[in-house]
């Protein structure tokens, strides 16, 4: 739930139960004047049909209400006696609305020439569930109203005030710290997204700092070893032609050759990993996958023929993409090899390319790789100690700078997803 | 033949001069860019191998100062920043080819015979080694004077091997060469094996006084009969 | 709301209002409408209970009445207060005559049975007197009501 709603969640219900205490104060005040002022008008009433009678004793004999709003008949002393002045509600048929409608009743006694008199005066009354009614109706209203200008005025005043903090939100959401680009601040007078603004912006700098230091480490630790190991290398392989050496010693530079190109290509593996996450590649143009997929094919043509390993390629429609040739050509050649290198004698590579995804398939051993770590760096199975376990890793890393989807499966086979 | 090797690593020339005076070229040294600057504006070479970060300044304005003074010498930019803008900007400036440390020696001559070829015989330089004859841009052999047919991977095989005649060729160095950068998977390269198998088979069969000798561990060495 | 909130305060005093004294609801109607017949005008009506009769206190046009009422609903007497310009010319002039060195401090007119009688409070020095005067200027052989 938004932060937004959610205060205006407890508003409603805050406002629920205040409109609720206010509108049974309200009722049971308004009944009471209501009551108030029509018992003072019977009083009045009462006094002039009294101040009436004193003068025209036919009033007197109003025995029914009929076309009066009273009526009198006598009554004993002893009756009369004590009586007091009593209001009642109670219904009285009306002509007008063919009903029984509420009305107020006052009962009093009186004397008259030393005669008793009860007499009874109606007036009519309020219709209580027509008003309780009227101000339900109202009191929703006035609620939905309230609710109403609340949303309002969260969207247009609380947004407004909160907008600072979903800039932050949006920031901190699409922040990428290979990216290290920091989106302007959005200026504000409230202190405490002053202090969330400043607080983020350091904290970003400092970790886009530490990043790039990292990097910058990695890139230059690449390129310094590049020297040292091209001076080694070249070294031996004087040394291999230099005089006749014995069998077991040209094995033994062999094997440190060996060694040290491995270290060659890890180092240039690293290195390369480390420029396409800098995004040293920005140039770009259209690159056809299927040309792409049959030439870097060709060039494996002479390892796959030695494996035996059967290519099944499945490109009927042209896919072009707009990236870097060079990383395209990268990214095929190590989708490619990891599956060639990874095969068996005799196994089989599928190659299926459409305008939604490339999928490579291929045979190897019967069990399927560790899914989470499958792209990390230096993941790789045992038995394959020459590989440099960083292939899946640029795969990764150029499906991440082009915003492709890889994903590993297994299945008979292993399978290899890039989702353009 | 005259190269200026332009490199500041001491280890590095020692390394580069040794194995370029084993071809018998005439090898003169720079160590910085004030020296590489002085040399080559008062000499000239057929071949300069140029190292780009160098004391005092830029591989890259030497190439600028060398297209000023509009001298023909092939160069070859050897660097330890595998960088595509290097490689773009030197080759713009008039380099010859751009090669990446680390690097395999037979790799270096097989690229500096190609630009000494280019520049000096301006490409009509067939490579005659005993009875064999190559063009190497027509991709034909002749093994006294009749037509060696070979496949694509076997002519580069061929022809990698006769430019470094008489020196050890690491199966790396040659994968890498005839295959491709990418080919890195060091524990198999047996499938070389089949190729180099069928080339010597066709070499035998017409008689060509070469022969492709295996060393036990490291690759091959080209030698004549 | 302002309003809203006076109203309650407004009902709630007049629920403090109670005390000793009666109010409507505790007055029979006889008494209360016998009173209100004959003084159609009072207002600021106090009542109380004095034995078996009910003396009610209020004010016609600002002057002050004291009524007794009996249960029946019959009002047996009742005064008001005036001032000494409606006061008999004979009540005057007696009182003159029988109390010349005092003063008069309260005056009330009285009737009770259709009879008019005068109270008077007079006062002087050291003594302070209490009459009752018929309105031919003779001195009433009635009993002072306070």
């Amino acid at each position: 739930m938004k932060l937004l709603n959610y205060a205006t969640s407890y508003f409603a219900a805050l406002l629920l139960v205040v409109i609720s205490g206010w509108a049974a104060l309200f009722y049971i005040n308004m009944l009471d004047e209501i009551y108030d002022s029509i018992d003072d008008g019977l009083e009045n009433q009462k006094l002039l049909v009294i101040q009436k009678a004193a003068q025209d004793s036919t009033v007197l004999a109003q025995a029914e209400f009929e076309e009066g709003y009273y009526k009198i008949h006598e009554v004993s002393l002893a009756w009369a006696r004590g009586k007091k002045d009593l209001y009642q509600d109670t219904l009285m048929y009306m002509q007008n609305e063919k009903d029984f409608e509420p009305v107020r009743l006052l009962t009093t006694v009186f004397r008259h020439n030393g005669r008793y008199y009860e007499m009874r005066l109606i007036t009519s009354m309020v219709e209580e569930d027509d008003l309780i009614e009227d101000l339900l109706y109202s009191l929703l209203w006035l609620y939905l109203g309230l609710i109403a200008s609340i949303l309002v005025l969260n969207n247009l005043l609380l947004k407004r005030i909160w907008k600072p903090f979903y800039h932050i939100l949006r920031r901190l959401q699409h922040f990428k710290l290979e990216e290290a680009k920091t989106v302007p601040v959005q200026k504000t007078n409230i202190a405490e997204f002053q202090l969330l603004n400043q607080t983020v912006e350091k904290l970003l700098q400092q970790n886009v700092a530490a990043y790039q230091n990292q990097k910058a480490l990695i890139e230059n630790a690449s390129h310094e070893l590049q020297t040292p190991l091209a001076i080694s290398l070249n070294k031996l392989e004087l040394l291999a032609e230099s005089q006749p050496l014995q069998e077991e010693q040209l094995m033994q530079i062999g094997a440190v050759m060996e060694n040290l190109e491995r270290l060659t290509r890890l180092n240039k593996s690293l290195l390369l990993l480390s420029k396409i996450e800098n995004r040293q590649f920005t140039q770009a143009e259209a690159v056809s996958l299927p040309n792409l997929v049959q030439k870097t094919l060709a060039d494996f043509e002479d390892q796959l023929k030695y494996k035996a390993v059967s290519v099944e390629v499945e490109a009927t429609e042209e896919v072009s993409l707009q990236m870097n040739p060079d990383l395209a050509a990268m990214l095929v050649m190590n989708l490619l090899k990891n599956a060639l290198v990874h095969n068996v004698k005799g196994g089989f590579l599928r190659i299926r390319l459409s305008r939604e995804a490339l999928v490579v398939e291929n045979a190897g051993k019967e069990e399927p790789l560790e899914e989470t770590k499958v792209f990390a760096r230096f993941y790789k199975d045992a038995s394959s100690q020459a590989s440099t376990g960083l292939g899946l890793s640029i795969v990764k890393a150029i499906c991440d700078l082009y915003g492709f989807q890889v994903t590993y499966r297994y299945q008979q086979g292993h399978t290899f997803i890039v989702a353009f | 033949m005259k190269i200026l090797v332009i490199e500041d690593e001491p280890e590095m020339q020692e390394t580069l001069v040794r194995s370029l005076q084993q071809e018998q070229y005439l090898v003169e040294t720079a160590c910085d860019y004030e020296s590489a600057l002085e040399k080559v504006g008062l000499y000239a070479y057929d071949c300069i191998l140029l190292d780009i970060n160098l004391p005092g300044g830029s591989g890259l304005e030497i190439l600028e100062e060398l297209k000023k003074q509009q001298k023909t010498e092939g160069v070859i930019i050897v660097s330890a920043r595998n960088s595509v803008d290097d490689k773009i900007q030197g080759l713009e400036l008039g380099a010859d080819d751009y090669l990446p440390k680390p690097f395999h020696m037979a790799e270096l001559h097989a690229r500096v015979k190609s630009v000494l070829r280019r520049r000096k015989f301006e490409g009509q330089h067939l490579h005659q080694l005993q009875n064999v004859q190559i063009d190497p841009d027509k991709h034909q052999v002749w093994v006294a004077g009749q037509e060696l047919v070979l496949n694509r991977k076997e002519f580069d095989i061929l022809l990698y091997l006769v430019t470094n005649k008489d020196r050890l060729v690491s199966k790396t160095a040659l994968a890498e060469h005839v295959w491709g950068d990418y080919i890195d998977q060091a524990d198999n390269y047996e499938f070389i094996y089949s190729q180099i198998k069928n080339l010597r088979k066709k070499l035998k069969d017409h008689a060509a006084e070469l022969e492709i000798q295996a060393i036990y561990g490291i690759g091959y060495k080209l030698v004549t009969a | 709301m302002k309003t809203i909130f006076l109203a309650m305060l407004a009902s709630s005093g007049t629920l403090w209002g109670c005390s000793q004294q009666l109010t409507g609801t505790h007055l029979p109607s006889l008494v209360q409408n016998a009173l209100q017949v004959k003084f159609p005008a009072a207002q600021n009506i106090e009542w109380e209970k004095e034995g078996n009769l009910y003396e009610a206190e209020f004010t016609v046009n600002l002057v002050e009445h004291t009524a007794l009422v009996d249960a029946t609903g019959k009002v047996m007497s009742y005064k008001q207060d005036i001032t000494s310009a409606q006061l008999p010319e004979t009540v005057t002039v007696a009182l003159k005559r029988d109390y010349q060195a005092f003063q008069m401090d309260e005056l009330e007119k009285v009737e009770k049975d259709g009879q008019v009688v005068y109270q008077v409070e007079l006062e002087n020095a050291n003594e302070e007197v209490k009459k009752v005067y018929a309105p031919d200027g003779t001195q009433a052989n009635v009993i002072f009501w306070d």
